[in-house]
C-alpha cells in the first residue's frame, strides 16, 4: 500500500501489485485506523492492481460500512479487476470511467 | 383409409390439405384442418372430442379444450416406433424433412413475414435456407442411433438413445425458421416433438410444422411424430410443459417463458437474452468492420438476439468508423433524437424493448419516434454515456438501433463491454473486429459470452455454419451467465442419452494398490500417493 494523499475531501490510498490474503491480512488494522482518523470520502486507487482476494473484497465492503454517508468508492481497476467486483456483485463500488 | 402413400404423390399445397379428413387413425374422426379466422388451425386430432376424466386445458376457439394427455399418448407412441428405426431411416426421414421446408423456404418466409410484419421476406428466405439446408449438412453424417462409439482400449462403448417427447417453444422472430431447425433435429435424434407456436406467428409456424410432417411421413416417419398447439394459450403451455411424459422442453423465446419452461421440473434447454457488445478495436479494418456491422444488423431488421446492440469504438477510429457509417446509411442521432427514441424502442416500465419496434426498418422506427431523418437511412446511431437503466437504448432492442460509445484505449473500451455484456446479455454473444490476436484472447477471457465472433456480423456468425465453423443454430445456450445448462449452440447432440456400457478394463495401479492403507492415519497423502503410483 502506498501512502494516502489526504485531502480535505478525500482520502485516497493506493495499492500496489498483489492484494493477496496475507498483504491483506497485514494491511487490516492499519486501514481501519486510517479510516477511523479521517472525515473524508475514501477512495481506493487500485490503478497498480493486478490481484486482489476474497479478503480485499471484504476489506473493501469494511471500508464502504466504515465510511458511511461520507462515501467509498474504488477507482482507476484494470478490465480483470472490474470482472472480478462483477462477478462479486460489488460493482457499485466502482468509480465508471 | 390414410396411408403413407397417398402422402407422396400430394402437393404442398394447403389449401388442398385443408379439404383432407382423415379417418381410420382418429378415433372421433375429426378433421385434420379446422378454419379459423388464421386459415386453419390444428394438428391431427388436436381438436378430437374428449372423453371424461381427461387432462383439458384451455379452450380451442372452437369451444373445445385440448386434452394435454392425448398429445403425449401420441407423442408416446411415435416415439415408441422411433425407437425401432436404424440410422438409414432416420436419417431418410430427415432428408425428407430437409428438402420440403427447403423447398417451402420462399413461401413460409412470406408467410412469416405477412403474418408478424416483422424483418425482410428476403433474409426470412436466407434464414430457413440456414435451417433447412445448413442444419441439414451439419448433421447429416452424425450418428444418432445405436453405437456411435466403441473403444476396444477403454472398454467403453457409447450407445445413443432417444430422450422422448420434445417441447419446442418458437419464437416470433424466427417462427419458420426455429420450427424448421428444431423439427430437423428432434427427428435426427428419432425424438418426438410438439411445436409450441408464438401467438403472433402461428399459422406460419402451423403451416412450417405441417409442411415437414408431411414430408416426414411421406419417408414413413412414425405418425404423430411432429404435433402443433392449436391454440397459444399460456395454460396449455403450462401444462405441456409440466407433463410428466414430456422430455424436455427446447424453450427458444423471452425470459419469463424461458424462466417458465425451467420452472416446470421438465428438463430444459434454455436460451438467454442478449445484449451483444461490438469492439472495434483499434487495429481493426474499419471499412471491413463497418460494412460486416451492417450486414449484420440490418440482417431481418435485426430481428436475431446474436445481432450488434452497442458499439464501442477506440478514440483513434472513432472518426473514420462514423464516416463510414454514414457512407452507409447510417444516422448519428443528436441527444434530443436519442431522448424521443427511447420511449419509443424500449418500454420505461419493464426496461425491456418494445415490440412495436421490433424488427422495423430504421425509418419507421425514426417515425415512430418523431424523429425526422434523411431518406435512405437504414440504422439509427445512439451515442449514450454510460450503461444502465438510466441509458435505455443500452439494453438489447431487436431492431436497426445501436447504441454508441467512444473509449479512450483498450482497457476502457474493455470496460464498457464487460458492463454492456452483464447489463442484460450475459452468456450470449460478444463481438470484436481486431488484427490483433493478444487482443481478441484478452477481450474473449473477460467476457461473460459463449462466443466471441471475431471480424464476423455476429447475427450471421454467432447462428454458425456460414462464417464459421460454429454448428449452425437457431438455439444459443448462454450458460449459466444466462441461466442456461450449456453455452453451445444447440444441435442434435443435445438431444441425445448417451449410455455407456463399461467393460471391465481394471486400474492396475489400483489394482496392486493396497488399500488397506487409507485405514491408516498415520500416513501423510504423499505417502499414500506414493504406494499407489509405485512401480507405475
Amino acid at each position: 500500500m502506498l501512502p494516502a494523499c489526504p485531502s480535505e475531501e478525500e482520502l485516497v490510498i493506493r495499492f500496489v501489485g498483489k492484494l493477496d490474503t496475507a498483504t491483506c491480512q497485514e494491511l487490516e488494522s492499519e486501514l481501519r485506523d486510517r479510516l477511523a482518523g479521517s472525515g473524508a470520502t475514501v477512495v481506493f486507487d487500485l490503478a497498480k492492481v493486478d490481484f486482489v482476494c476474497s479478503w480485499f473484497l471484504r476489506l473493501c465492503i469494511h471500508a464502504g460500512q466504515q465510511t458511511g454517508p461520507r462515501g467509498f468508492r474504488v477507482v482507476n481497476v484494470s478490465p480483470s479487476i472490474k470482472k472480478v467486483f462483477k462477478i462479486a456483485g460489488l460493482d457499485a463500488m466502482l468509480e465508471s470511467d | 383409409m390414410f396411408t403413407r402413400g397417398s402422402f407422396r404423390k400430394r402437393p404442398f399445397d394447403w389449401q388442398e390439405t385443408l379439404s383432407i379428413k382423415i379417418t381410420g387413425r382418429i378415433e372421433q374422426g375429426s378433421p385434420w384442418w379446422q378454419e379459423s379466422p388464421h386459415g386453419r388451425t390444428g394438428p391431427p386430432a388436436m381438436e378430437a372430442e374428449g372423453r371424461q376424466g381427461e387432462h383439458r386445458v384451455g379452450n380451442n376457439g372452437n369451444g373445445q379444450t385440448p386434452n394435454v394427455d392425448e398429445y403425449f399418448q401420441r407423442a408416446n407412441a411415435a416415439a415408441a416406433v422411433f425407437s425401432q428405426f436404424d440410422q438409414e431411416q432416420t436419417d431418410r426421414v430427415v432428408w425428407a424433412v430437409y428438402q420440403a421446408a427447403f423447398n417451402q423456404r420462399v413461401r413460409l418466409a412470406k408467410l412469416a413475414y405477412e403474418e408478424t410484419g416483422m424483418g425482410k421476406w428476403q433474409d426470412k428466405v436466407l434464414k430457413n435456407a440456414l435451417a433447412s439446408q445448413f442444419v441439414y449438412e451439419d448433421i447429416k453424417d452424425l450418428k444418432t442411433v445405436g453405437v456411435i462409439s466403441d473403444d476396444p482400449v477403454t472398454g467403453v462403448v457409447e450407445i445413443a438413445q432417444p430422450m422422448g417427447p420434445i417441447l419446442a417453444i418458437i419464437p416470433v422472430t424466427n417462427p419458420t425458421s426455429t420450427a424448421i431447425f428444431k423439427i430437423m433435429i428432434a427427428l435426427k435424434t428419432r425424438n418426438p416433438i410438439i411445436i409450441s407456436p408464438s401467438r403472433k406467428a402461428k399459422c406460419s409456424t402451423d403451416e412450417t410444422a405441417r409442411i415437414c410432417y408431411e414430408a416426414a411421413m411421406a419417408a414413413d416417419a412414425p405418425e404423430h411424430c411432429i404435433q402443433w398447439l392449436p391454440e397459444c394459450s399460456r395454460e396449455l403451455t403450462q401444462a405441456i410443459m409440466s407433463h410428466k411424459s414430456l422430455a424436455l422442453i427446447l424453450a427458444t423465446g423471452g425470459t419469463g417463458l424461458v424462466k417458465s419452461a425451467y420452472s416446470s421440473g421438465t428438463p430444459t434447454i434454455g436460451v438467454g437474452a442478449g445484449n451483444v457488445p461490438v469492439y472495434i478495436e483499434r487495429s481493426a479494418d474499419v471499412p471491413f468492420a463497418v460494412e460486416q456491422i451492417m450486414i449484420s444488423k440490418l440482417f431481418d431488421n435485426g430481428t436475431i438476439c446474436a445481432s450488434e446492440q452497442a458499439l464501442v469504438v477506440e478514440e483513434p477510429i472513432a472518426a473514420a468508423v462514423i464516416d463510414e457509417f454514414q457512407k452507409r446509411n447510417g444516422y448519428f442521432l443528436t441527444d434530443a433524437e436519442v431522448a424521443r427514441l427511447e420511449p419509443v424502442a424500449v418500454d420505461a416500465a419493464t426496461g425491456m424493448m418494445n415490440s412495436a419496434v421490433v424488427g422495423k426498418p430504421a425509418a419507421e422506427i425514426a417515425r415512430m419516434a418523431g424523429i425526422d431523418v434523411p431518406a435512405g437511412v437504414e440504422l439509427l446511431i445512439a451515442p449514450l454515456g454510460g450503461v444502465g437503466d438510466a441509458w435505455p437504448l443500452s439494453s438489447e432492442v431487436l431492431a436497426p438501433v445501436l447504441a454508441w460509445y467512444v473509449a479512450r484505449d483498450f482497457d476502457a473500451a474493455v470496460k464498457l463491454c464487460i458492463d454492456l455484456n452483464y447489463h442484460g446479455g450475459m452468456g450470449h454473444t460478444a463481438s470484436i473486429f481486431s488484427n490483433d490476436d493478444a487482443r481478441v484472447r484478452e477481450f474473449a477471457g473477460l467476457m461473460n459470452a459463449g462466443r466471441i465472433v471475431v471480424n464476423t456480423p455476429s447475427s450471421q456468425g454467432a447462428v454458425g455454419g456460414t462464417y464459421n465453423m460454429l454448428h449452425p443454430s437457431f438455439t444459443l445456450g448462454c450458460g449459466t451467465g444466462g441461466r442456461n445448462i450449456t453455452s453451445d449452440n444447440v444441435t442434435a447432440n443435445h438431444l441425445l442419452n448417451i449410455q455407456r456400457i463399461a467393460r471391465r478394463r481394471e486400474n492396475q495401479r489400483f489394482a496392486r494398490f493396497n488399500p488397506g492403507l487409507y485405514f491408516d492415519e498415520s500416513l501423510e497423502p504423499a505417502a499414500i500417493l506414493a504406494a499407489y503410483n509405485k512401480n507405475y
